[in-house]
C-alpha cells in the first residue's frame, strides 16, 4: 500500500478504466508486485479513500459517493487491528452489539463464528494472548460475523509464518465457499493467490494486466510481465521474437537434445531440484532454469559441470511479440 | 458533492465547536491585542506610534535585554543539570531512581515565587546563609537566575528523560563490535539521538524563564523584566497600549523558538523502530559512582531549598522568634478571612480546569489526529492547539482583559459599536477557568495527539466497515486505551492552574481571588511566612495529587497489562 499522500495520488491519478467481474460466491484476488495500486483499489471498492476523479460502480451501480459505512462490507487487514482492550467474543461482537439483537442471540452468533475459526475455546482472552494466525481468525470471524455482502481481504496471511499461512489459507477459503461469501483478497503472493482464488486479476502499475483462472494465467500468461510474475520462467529471443518455458518443462539428457548446455548450479529444494545451466546455442543473457525430480539428478549422475542436453517439447513454449528479454 | 451523513455533521459539529472555542478564547483576545498596540490612548489608528514611543525608551530597552539575559543564562544552566541528570536516572545503574527524579521534579508543584522565597531565606538581607557570611547580590539578576534555573528542571529532565530513554541497543552493540571508544559513541549514537529532545528542552526553558512572572515579583528587585513591566504598566498606570506593545515585544522570542522549535521536530523521523531493542545499561562503577553523587547532591540542594521555606512557615517571626508555630497557617486570618476562600477557589478552578481542559483538549486531538474529513479546518485547528505554547501567560492575561472587559466594541473607521456578547465572563470564575485551559492547552494536546498517533489507523475503518458509530468506538475502543494519557492530561491542567501567577494576576478580583495571586500579595505586604505557609499548602496538594496520579496509573497499568502481554 502506498504509504504517503504522494504516492497515493499518483496512484489514484493514473488508474485507467479497471473493470472486472465479480460473481456471487466467488473468490477473487487482486495480485501484482507491491505498490502496484491493489490496496488502493481494495480501498477505493471499500470506500476507505475516496477517488479524486472518476467513479466507482459495483453490480452497475455509481457507488462513488456511498460512505464506505453503507457499503456493506467486512474487511480484514494485514496487521489483523483487533482492538486491543476488547476479548476475541467482545471483538467479535463488537459490530453486532448496536444492532437489534437480543444478547443470547449476539452470544451464539459469536459463538457459531468463533467456532468457526476453530477459536471457541479462545473467546475469553485479549488479543495480545493470542499468536498471530489466531489474532488473524478473530478478525476474520468478526468481519463475516456482521454478514456482510462481500468480504474485503487485505494481506491477510503476509505478517504470519509459512506454516501458519498456509493453513490459514485453506481455512479461509473453507469458510468462504461455506458461507458463499463473494470475496476480493488482495496480495503479492502469487502462490496464495493461485492456491485459493476461483480468479485471479493481475495488476501492474495501476493496470489491469490479465484476468483469468490460475491454470490459464500460469499457462497463457497474457504478456511477459504476467508470465515472469506468476511462476518461474526463462526468456530468450530467437531471432523471430521472445520465447519462453517454465522450469519444469526441460527436459534434461545425457546423450541426446535440442542444445547442449553446462550445469552450473544444482540447488536441492527437498522435493526437486532447481538447476541452473548455461546454453550457449540460445541467444540468452545468463543461466536457464530448470526443475527436475531429485530421483531423476541422481539416476543422471549430474554435478556441477556437466554437460548436459536439453530439449523444449514446443506445446510448452510460449511466444511473445517484441520487446527486450529483460 | 454528495450528501453528508449523520457521522460527517456530528463531526463537523465537533470540530466547528472546538474551532468556535478557539476563536473566542484565543484569536480574539489576541486580535485585540495587536489592535491596542497599535492605536492611541483614545483608540484611534496610530500606527506604530505606541511602538516608537516605547522601544525609543532606555527603560524598555533594558527590560528586554534583562529578560533575554535571565532567560539566556537560566536556560544553559537548567538544561546542563537536567542532562546529566536524566543521563544518570536512564543510562546508570543507581538506587532510588524514582526517588531523585520525585524530587527533582518539586519546582513543577509550586509556584515560583516559592523559589524567590527561599532564596531569601537563604540569602535575603536576614537569610541565614547571609548570617553565615555567605553574601551574595541576591535581588536582582542573580537571584531570578536561580530561580529560574530551578525553575527550568523539571520540564528539562522531563523532556531529556524521554530523549535519553528511547535509544536502539542494536547501535551501541555494533559500536561495540567494532571496537568503538565510549567517548566516540557518546558523540557518534548518544547525542545524535537526543539531538532533537536537547532543542526541544532549550526552547523550553527559554521560553519558560524568558515569560516567567513569579519569581521576578518576589526577588527581581529593579532588575526589571518584561513579564513585571506589563503588569506593572497595566495594573499600576492603566496603560493598555503600553502593555500592548510590551506584550507583543515580549512575544517575539517566544514566537521565534517556537517556529525554530517546530522546523527542528519536523525533521525529527523516529529513532525507535518496532525492531529496536532497548538500551542495555552497560556496566561502569566509577560512572555509577559520579552519577549517584551528583543526583544526591541535586536532591539534597532541592530539599534543603524547599525545607527552609516550610521550615519559614512555621516559626514565629523570622529570623527574631524562631519558636515553632502553625499560626501562619490559620488562614482565616490571612487578609480578612480571604486565604481558605483562596485555597477553596484555587481547588475549584482547576478541578474544572482538569476536567473541561481535558475533554477539550482530548475531543480537539482526535478530530485532528482520527477524523479524515475536512483537512483545512484541522490543520487550522492543530495550530491554534499548538500556538499557546508562544504565548506568555501575561500576555494572554492582559490580551484577556482587552477582549472581555469593553461593553462593546468600536469598529475601527467607522462611528458604529457592537455590544461586546462575552463581557458577562469578566470578573467571574469562568473567566479563569477558561483562561486557565488555553494557556496550559498546547502540553495535554500534544500528550492526547502522541497517544492517539500510537492506535491503529485502522480501528476506525473497521468500525465503520461494522457499522459501529464513530462516538461509540471514541467510549469503547480510543478512550480506553488512552486512559494514562488522559489521567497526565488532567493532572496536568490542575497542577498548573493550581500555581500559575502570570495570565490570572490579570483576571482576579478579591472575589475570585486565586490562592498563588494571593501569595503575591501577602508577600508583597512583608508577610513571608503567611506567603511561605500558602505555598506550602499549593505544593502539599500538588505533590499529593501526582502520588495519587502515580498510583492510578499503577492500577491502570496492571489493568492494561492483559492487552499488552506478549
Amino acid at each position: 500500500m502506498p504509504k504517503n499522500q504522494g504516492a497515493l495520488n499518483r496512484v489514484l491519478n493514473s488508474y485507467d478504466d479497471i473493470s472486472f467481474n465479480l460473481y456471487e460466491g466467488e473468490f477473487v484476488c487482486l495480485l501484482g508486485p507491491s505498490g502496484c495500486g491493489k490496496s488502493t483499489l481494495l480501498r477505493l471498492i471499500a470506500g476507505l479513500d475516496e477517488p479524486t476523479s472518476g467513479n466507482i460502480y459495483l453490480n452497475e451501480k455509481d457507488v462513488t459517493n456511498v460512505p464506505s459505512s453503507k457499503r456493506n462490507f467486512g474487511i480484514v487487514f494485514q496487521s489483523y487491528v483487533l482492538f486491543p482492550n476488547l476479548t476475541a467474543f467482545e471483538n467479535v461482537a463488537y459490530g453486532l452489539r448496536n444492532r437489534k439483537m437480543k444478547k443470547d442471540e449476539i452470544r451464539e452468533t459469536v459463538m457459531c463464528y468463533l467456532d468457526m475459526v476453530n477459536l471457541k475455546s479462545a473467546s475469553n482472552r485479549y488479543p495480545a494472548q493470542l499468536s498471530g494466525g489466531e489474532q488473524q481468525r478473530v478478525a476474520l470471524a468478526r468481519a463475516i460475523a456482521v454478514k456482510p455482502d462481500f468480504l474485503l481481504l487485505d494481506e491477510p496471511l503476509s505478517a504470519l509464518d509459512a506454516k501458519v499461512r498456509v493453513k490459514l489459507r485453506q481455512e479461509i477459503r473453507r469458510i468462504q465457499k461455506e458461507l458463499k461469501l463473494t470475496t476480493i483478497m488482495v496480495t503479492h503472493d502469487q502462490e496464495e493467490a493461485m492456491t485459493m482464488a476461483d480468479r485471479i486479476v493481475v495488476m501492474d502499475r495501476a493496470k489491469l494486466i490479465q484476468e483469468g483462472n490460475s491454470w490459464e494465467i500460469y499457462h497463457h500468461p497474457a504478456n511477459k510481465f504476467v508470465a515472469d510474475f506468476i511462476g518461474a520462467i526463462n526468456f530468450w529471443n530467437d531471432g523471430k521474437g521472445i520465447q519462453a518455458i517454465r522450469p519444469e518443462y526441460i527436459n534434461v539428457d545425457r546423450t541426446m537434445g535440442e542444445s547442449q548446455a553446462v550445469l552450473t548450479n544444482i540447488e536441492f529444494r527437498g522435493n526437486y531440484c532447481r538447476l541452473s545451466a548455461i546454453a550457449e546455442a540460445l541467444n540468452k543473457d545468463g543461466e536457464l532454469l530448470i526443475d527436475i525430480s531429485a530421483e531423476r539428478v541422481s539416476d543422471m549422475n549430474l554435478q556441477v559441470g556437466t554437460p548436459v542436453y536439453l530439449s523444449f517439447p514446443q506445446k510448452q513454449v510460449l511466444h511473445f511479440e517484441g520487446g527486450s528479454i529483460l | 458533492m454528495r450528501k453528508w451523513t449523520r457521522e460527517e455533521i456530528t463531526k463537523f459539529v465537533i470540530i466547528f465547536c472546538i474551532f468556535l472555542i478557539f476563536c473566542i478564547f484565543l484569536l480574539g483576545p489576541l486580535v485585540m491585542l495587536l489592535g491596542k498596540a497599535f492605536q492611541d490612548k483614545d483608540g484611534s489608528f496610530a500606527g506604530l506610534m505606541q511602538f516608537q514611543k516605547y522601544i525609543g525608551t532606555p527603560s524598555m530597552l533594558l527590560s528586554l535585554n534583562h529578560s533575554l539575559t535571565v532567560a539566556v543564562i537560566s536556560t544553559i544552566l537548567s538544561v546542563t543539570i537536567a542532562f546529566i541528570l536524566a543521563y544518570v536516572l536512564t543510562r546508570r545503574n543507581i538506587p532510588g531512581k524514582m526517588f531523585f527524579q520525585f524530587i527533582a521534579r518539586l519546582p513543577m508543584f509550586a509556584p515560583t515565587m516559592l523559589l524567590g522565597m527561599s532564596l531569601i531565606y537563604l540569602f535575603g538581607n536576614k537569610g541565614i546563609l547571609t548570617g553565615l557570611g555567605f553574601v551574595i547580590p541576591l535581588y536582582g539578576r542573580t537571584g531570578i537566575i536561580i530561580s529560574e534555573t530551578i525553575y527550568g528542571i523539571p520540564v528539562a529532565l522531563m523532556i531529556l528523560m524521554v530523549a535519553f530513554s528511547a535509544a536502539d541497543n542494536r547501535l551501541y552493540e555494533a559500536a561495540e563490535v567494532m571496537g568503538t571508544g565510549s567517548l566516540r559513541k557518546m558523540f557518534t549514537i548518544t547525542i545524535p539521538g537526543i539531538k532533537y529532545g536537547l532543542i526541544n528542552a532549550l526552547f523550553v526553558c527559554f521560553t519558560y524563564s524568558f515569560t516567567d512572572f513569579g519569581a521576578p515579583s518576589v526577588v527581581g528587585g529593579n532588575y526589571n523584566v518584561l513579564a513585571t513591566d506589563i503588569y506593572k504598566q497595566v495594573i499600576g498606570q492603566q496603560n493598555f497600549n503600553a502593555g500592548a506593545v510590551l506584550g507583543i515585544m515580549m512575544m517575539i522570542p517566544t514566537v521565534i523558538s517556537f517556529v525554530v522549535d517546530r522546523i527542528t521536530s519536523r525533521k525529527q523521523t523516529s529513532a525507535i523502530s518496532s525492531r529496536s531493542v532497548p538500551y542495555r545499561i552497560r556496566k561502569n562503577r566509577l560512572a555509577d559512582i559520579f552519577g549517584f553523587v551528583f543526583c544526591a547532591v541535586i536532591t539534597l540542594l532541592m530539599l534543603g531549598f524547599f525545607g527552609i521555606s516550610l521550615y519559614g512557615s512555621l516559626i514565629t517571626f523570622w529570623p527574631y522568634n524562631l519558636t515553632l508555630t502553625l499560626s501562619n497557617y490559620n488562614f482565616s486570618a490571612i487578609s480578612s478571612g480571604i486565604g481558605m476562600r483562596a485555597i477553596l477557589q484555587s481547588l475549584k478552578v482547576s478541578v474544572i480546569v482538569a476536567f473541561l481542559g481535558t475533554i477539550v483538549a482530548f475531543l480537539d486531538a482526535y478530530v485532528v489526529e482520527k477524523v479524515r474529513h475536512f483537512p483545512k479546518l484541522r490543520k487550522l485547528l492543530y495550530f491554534f492547539s499548538i500556538a499557546p505554547n508562544a504565548i506568555p501567560g501575561t500576555v494572554i492575561g492582559l490580551a484577556y482583559i482587552l477582549f472581555f472587559n469593553p461593553k462593546w466594541f468600536a469598529i475601527p473607521g467607522t462611528t458604529y459599536v457592537i455590544e461586546n456578547s462575552f463581557a458577562f465572563l469578566y470578573n467571574t470564575t469562568a473567566i479563569l477557568v477558561c483562561v486557565n485551559i488555553i494557556h496550559y492547552f498546547s502540553v495535554p494536546f500534544i500528550t492526547a495527539s502522541t497517544a492517539l498517533k500510537r492506535l491503529d489507523k485502522e480501528f476506525e475503518l473497521v468500525s465503520d466497515s461494522l457499522k459501529v458509530p464513530f462516538e461509540k468506538t471514541l467510549l469503547r475502543i480510543t478512550i480506553p486505551l488512552s486512559c494514562q494519557a488522559i489521567l497526565e492530561m488532567a493532572v496536568y491542567f490542575f497542577m498548573n492552574s493550581m500555581v500559575t501567577v502570570s495570565a490570572i494576576v490579570f483576571l482576579c478580583t478579591s472575589a475570585t481571588q486565586m490562592t498563588s495571586v494571593l501569595i503575591m500579595n501577602v508577600q508583597g505586604a512583608g508577610k513571608d511566612a503567611q506567603a511561605a505557609a500558602l505555598c506550602m499548602v499549593l505544593l502539599g496538594i500538588n505533590v499529593a495529587v501526582r502520588l495519587g496520579y502515580e498510583l492510578l496509573n499503577h492500577i491502570f497499568g496492571k489493568r492494561t497489562e492483559a492487552w499488552k502481554k506478549r
